[in-house]
């Protein structure tokens, strides 16, 4: 697997700070983050990049979906191995 | 709601049924870095990244999408996010990516969606499409005549 690139300490920080806010008003909805500075939530994620991109450009900035608990995601063929795949 | 019927293409001397079960759902794919981002550099009068081809192999078992890493990196993409990701040895975390993918002869419209970047390791398969997308299909296995029916 990749190495994990380093940064989103600060935007994470900023996030868990209003969570409990954002949650009370906009569950479900894509928060932005870049560094401790709070852009907006958004309806989607494309919105919410969207925006994010017209207001940062292309450097690293957290999109968040906002909701109680992380999910998880999977991808088993990812860590058993891809099936044998040729166009 | 258009429909894709897809009859894998390869081998002639492989009937239809093994060469769907050898190859799995493929879709050809194009990812790219999304239209805003396009939008900014061309403002910026910044060089635009060229886009990747590949081929996208349907995962039903997958949740997201995932990408190759290596084959992306020349898209100049930067994380928005870290996504923890279940595995052997339980949940590890990846960035995660906003990109475009298109899927040229597909009824599956270009889609701007968070991807997940991993090390696929072999073959040539470029990304995984997961659940995350196919929640908005209707996908038929037609195993007996080796093909199958995508529509979005």
């Amino acid at each position: 697997m990749n190495e994990v690139k380093p940064g989103f300490q600060e935007e994470l920080k900023a996030f868990e700070s209003r969570k409990a806010e954002l949650l009370d008003v906009a569950e479900g909805r894509f928060a932005v983050f870049k560094g401790s500075e709070f852009l907006g939530v958004f309806d989607t994620p494309a919105a919410a990049y969207d925006a994010g991109v017209v207001k940062y450009g292309n450097v690293s900035f957290l999109l968040k979906q906002v909701r109680k608990e992380e999910r998880i995601e999977h991808a088993p063929a990812i860590f058993w191995g891809i099936p044998h795949a040729c166009p | 709601m258009p429909v894709h019927n897809v009859h894998p293409l390869g081998n002639p001397n492989i009937s239809p049924p093994d060469l769907l079960f050898q190859l799995g759902l493929l879709l050809q794919v194009e990812i790219s870095i999304p239209q805003s981002l396009a939008s900014v550099l061309t403002a910026a009068s910044q060089p635009m990244p060229p886009v990747v081809v590949g081929s996208a192999l349907v995962d039903t078992g997958a949740t997201c999408c995932c990408v190759e890493e290596a084959r992306l990196q020349q898209l100049n993409l930067q994380p928005i996010g870290q996504v923890p990701m279940s595995g052997a040895a339980g949940p590890r975390i990846q960035n995660s990516y906003q990109a475009r993918l298109t899927f040229p002869g597909a009824p599956i419209p270009p889609l701007e969606i968070q991807v997940v970047w991993v090390q696929m390791h072999q073959g040539q398969t470029l990304c995984l499409i997961g659940r995350d997308v196919l929640r908005y299909c209707v996908l038929i296995y037609n195993g007996p005549q080796g093909s199958y029916t995508i529509a979005f």
